[in-house]
């Protein structure tokens, strides 16, 4: 029992890093917090639907739908976000972020209509059972596909040049530009890899719960902002973390206690007893990839 | 032979306030010039215009030939220039080896990053012996060090310095000033702000005296040392040193 829920908690918790990554490195970069990233989320799971309905392979519905989303973090970034926070106060993106969100919602609801639509991807991986743990297919493409980002973001940001751009610009977007780092490239970069990773994410878990829905990131958005605050807002590293946290909280009080208060509310409830703890997060905000 | 820098009625405004008015002058390849004044006289502006971190109002900035008036910062260093940012501005998260790596960003060959990391570290080897310490750890001395070597990483042919001494400790202040004047006698090519103006006049060949945003003095830093409105820049007119 204990073991089960640790890997459907894990399972969750991964599936929130995807979205949680893309939220915490653009904040990192802008100091923003892009609730549109929760859009990309439910954009990705559409276009991945639309494109698999049409191909019947899983690999170009995950091209469209991540590809798609990647897109349309950049357009985002250069045509709302950048000209807006070049002018305006740190609140006015937010107000965007939020309204770009609801655009997205509507849209979806618009050209895909109302309802809920299935993905009925049906995974190449038999569910594995070790002792009295099940691992369903699907759990484990969500686990593998997890476990190969979450190392290659490791290995981007601590290895390579791009990586080194974004912890320098993150921490001090002005000394950065002096030593000679573009820094519009490692904010786009930042968005593109942001939205790619939340639209990833919603193309996993409409094929988890085998729905696709307009409003299917409105939890995301609000749960995110708990995670990447009790993650340290703009460190990816805290960002899994405070997802994990977050995941398994919610498999072992669902699997132990029961439903003595809505699951969404755990992230919320971990959020104020850690504020009251540790203001600053499980860890420090903003730059140190490590 | 054209300078390696040029400024040109250089306008710098923060909101309504100017506080940079049109302030001309050139660096040619080999010198040692310092802009001297007291705080607040917009020596600093000057640097930040001319490395792109804020626009220029008017005039222009011209590095190795080209004008980078308008252009983004990081222009600037493929142009030739390093930068010693005011308050040094090292990368507190990151180690000593990746801030001084960041410092050669926008160099591809990695076989010249190596060279300019053990040049670093044969001027610095107190980095090296850091060099996996988060910056946010060193001294104020060896932040400074740290921000002079991420300067060098990228090979650069102008070396702008911003107040290399404030906030440090006399003694360091000396070593920061005589390791200037030897990285000029290697043929460097140095621009420095500094309060500290005697220090500063000690190892510039050239100085400008700035005062309200405006260059009211220019000369060899030898005539500059005494000359009375020097003085008076930073005491006021009616004071007589004694």
């Amino acid at each position: 029992m204990l073991l089960q829920q640790i890997v459907n908690g894990i399972t969750i918790g991964s599936l929130y890093s995807l979205v949680a990554l893309g939220l915490t490195m653009v904040y990192g970069i802008m100091r923003v917090l892009d609730i549109a990233n929760a859009g990309a989320y439910t954009l990705g799971a559409y276009l991945g639907v639309w494109a698999y309905t049409r191909t019947h392979s899983i690999i170009i519905a995950l091209l469209a739908g991540v590809g798609g989303a990647a897109i349309t973090g950049y357009l985002f970034q250069r045509a709302v976000y950048t000209p807006i926070k070049k002018v305006a106060d740190p609140i006015v993106p937010l107000v965007a972020s939020i309204g770009l969100f609801i655009v997205m919602e509507d849209l979806f609801r618009l050209i895909a209509g109302p309802y809920t639509i299935t993905f009925p991807v049906h995974l190449p991986l038999n569910r594995l059972t070790l002792g009295s743990v099940i691992i369903t297919g699907t759990q484990a493409v969500i686990l593998l596909v997890s476990a190969f980002l979450f190392l290659l973001l490791w290995i981007l940001l601590n290895k390579t040049k791009i990586g080194l751009a974004w912890q320098a610009t993150a921490q001090d977007v002005e000394t950065a530009m002096a030593m000679g780092i573009n820094t519009r490239s490692v904010v786009a970069f930042a968005f593109i890899l942001g939205y790619a990773f939340a639209a990833l994410a919603g193309i996993l878990v409409a094929i988890h719960y085998n729905a696709v829905f307009p409003t299917m990131g409105d939890i995301p958005s609000y749960k995110m902002l708990a995670i990447v605050v009790l993650g340290g807002l703009g460190n990816p590293l805290g960002a899994v973390v405070a997802s994990m946290v977050v995941g398994l909280a919610e498999a072992l009080v669902a699997g132990y206690i029961g439903s003595f208060l809505p699951t969404d509310a755990i992230a919320f409830l971990a959020l104020i007893i850690l504020l009251l703890v540790r203001p600053q997060g499980l860890f420090a905000s903003g730059g140190d990839a490590r | 032979m054209a300078p390696l820098l040029e400024i040109q009625n250089l306008e710098v405004c923060y909101g309504k306030a100017r506080v940079v008015k049109g302030v001309s002058l050139q660096v040619s390849r080999g010198d040692c010039l310092a802009i001297v004044g007291a705080n607040g006289a917009g020596k600093t502006s000057i640097l930040r215009a001319v490395m792109g971190l804020v626009p220029a109002a008017g005039g222009r900035i011209i590095l190795n030939g080209v004008d980078l008036t308008g252009r983004p910062a990081w222009e600037r260093v493929t142009g030739g220039a390093g930068y010693v940012p005011e308050g040094r501005r090292v990368f507190p998260a990151l180690s000593v080896e990746k801030n001084l790596l960041a410092g050669a960003y926008r160099v591809a060959d990695q076989k010249k990053v190596h060279h300019s990391l053990a040049r670093v570290y044969e001027i610095f080897p107190r980095l090296q012996e850091r060099q996996r310490q988060p910056a946010s750890t060193l001294s104020g001395g060896e932040q400074q060090m740290l921000a002079i070597g991420r300067a060098l990483m990228a090979g650069p042919q102008l070396l702008i310095i911003d107040e290399v001494s404030m906030g440090l400790a006399p003694v360091v202040v000396n070593q920061a000033f005589q390791l200037i004047d030897r990285l000029h006698h290697e043929g460097l090519t140095v621009l420095l702000v500094e309060q500290n103006a005697r220090k500063a006049l000690q190892v510039a060949e050239w100085g400008y005296l700035l005062e309200n945003g405006k260059i009211i003095l220019s000369g060899r830093a030898t005539d500059l040392r005494g000359h009375p409105d020097f003085v008076g820049a930073y005491f006021g007119r009616n004071v007589q040193v004694k």
